[in-house]
């Protein structure tokens, strides 16, 4: 009874729109949809793109002596930053081909110096940064001389203690990984200053050379 | 009648349809631009009195690389010079050349791109004659005839405005020939005061070493 009533329907409709009119139909149809989408993508491709600041980075040191001499391949410093609750996530990879321990020899440990913008004004406060070591050992901000270009400098035998700013692991092959957390957002501690904006500099220490990276934005939003 | 519109209507159809793949495979291909920001402040350099910022923007359009780079300045300089290498073989690294015993860089046949530009759009090509760059930075241009060696660019111009030079480089990503495509995503930029003959005084030039531009 149904499939009677469908099928004189269909046949009242092809009577009333022939299937040439009804194709028109479906192609305008397509036509204007497929003019929206043109317009759509033309806009995305056109309208200004936003700037993406990564918060990937990746440095790369050739071996040559005025470089680096720290591996007899190149050097990759790479970090990623990233904000997590009220610290900020630091997290330093560098393939240093071995693990330099200071009881081995009179020799600082490896070590990470990292500096931040402790002041509020945009800059990397080269006058304080962290001393972080390979064998997880740090110093406060301040009680130690050191420059960007140079590295640390201590010229008296100064105490150090474990960090609680970071761990250092290494894995042969691989090297080195800091990951470190650093307070943000007025959160300073006993251990560490707070960060006031995305300005840091690096710098990479061991037994046989130095690098370091000048100050630059790592793009997360401290505040 | 309607089969002319009808006609009509499928063509118009196809051509959008056909725009609609083009659009889209373009749009899919476009990288949003990444931007980095250097800071130096007035303990690391001597060309501004505060702090110098080099702000450099990367963006791919329909295979070409374009590269800004925005740097503050107190006054128009025309010795000021914006230098970029390229890691253009896509090999890993910037290739740099260096003659160890005699402390000297120098550029070869074949090398990584290498590009000095100044604000006046003018700039040298990279052969031992015109300027070398050494790996930790160092550039010594060769002149003694400025107007033999400095030319017109192709691949860039330069504005200073409100106290800021903007350089804008564009140069392909590929080409027939690989020795003349940037195909990499390693930079490495140096800025700085850098006479016709000679290399930039202490404290008077900032330089980058290689990173990536680009996942």
């Amino acid at each position: 009874m149904y499939l009677f009533s469908i099928v004189g329907y269909v046949l009242v409709l092809k009577e009333k729109f022939p299937i040439s009119k009804v194709l028109v139909v479906v192609v305008a149809v397509c036509l204007a949809v497929s003019l929206f989408f043109n317009g759509y993508f033309y806009y995305q491709l056109t309208k200004p793109a936003e700037h993406q600041i990564p918060t990937f980075f990746s440095f790369v040191f050739n071996r040559i002596p005025v470089v680096q001499t720290i591996t007899n391949e190149t050097l990759y410093v790479n970090m990623t930053f990233e904000k997590i609750g009220e610290n900020l996530s630091v997290i330093v990879r560098i393939n240093d081909d071995n693990f330099d321990n200071p009881r081995d020899g009179p020799h600082l440990p490896d070590y990470l110096l990292i500096v931040f913008d402790f002041d509020g004004d945009c800059e990397a406060d080269l006058g304080s940064g962290y001393w972080l070591t390979s064998n997880n050992r740090t110093m406060n901000p301040g009680s130690f001389g050191w420059e960007l270009k140079k590295g640390v400098t201590i010229a008296a035998e100064i105490p150090t203690r474990p960090s609680v700013l970071h761990t250092c692991t290494f894995k042969a092959g691989e090297g080195y990984v800091f990951n470190c957390t650093f307070p943000i957002a007025g959160k300073a501690t006993v251990h560490a200053y707070s960060i006031k904006s995305d300005v840091v500099a690096i710098g990479f220490q061991d037994v046989d050379g130095y690098v370091y990276i000048p100050p630059f934005h790592f793009g997360v939003d401290v505040n | 009648m309607r089969k002319v519109a009808f006609a009509v209507l499928v063509v118009c159809l196809v051509v959008s349809l056909f725009f609609n793949g083009y659009l889209y495979y373009q749009l899919t291909s476009k990288h949003s631009p990444t931007f980095f920001s250097f800071v130096f402040d007035s303990t690391m350099q001597k060309l501004v009195n505060g702090t110098l910022y080099l702000n450099l923007t990367f963006e791919v359009v329909e295979g070409n690389l374009t590269v800004k780079a925005e740097v503050n300045a107190e006054s128009y300089n025309r010795y000021a010079a914006l230098a970029l290498q390229f890691d253009s073989d896509n090999n890993g690294t910037i290739d740099i050349r260096y003659w160890e015993e005699i402390d000297f860089g120098y550029f070869g046949p074949g090398d990584d791109l290498a590009f000095f530009l100044r604000p006046n759009n003018e700039t040298r090509p990279a052969t031992i004659e015109y300027w070398y760059w050494y790996p930790d930075g160092r550039i010594y241009t060769c002149s003694i005839f400025k107007g033999f060696y400095e030319r017109p660019s192709q691949y860039h111009y330069c504005t200073y405005e409100n106290g800021v030079y903007t350089f804008h480089f564009t140069h392909r990503r590929t080409h027939e020939n690989p020795n003349l495509a940037i195909q990499g995503k390693l930079v490495r930029v140096l800025y700085g005061i850098v006479p016709f003959n000679g290399g930039a005084l202490k404290g008077m030039s900032v330089y980058i070493p290689p990173f990536k531009f680009m996942e």
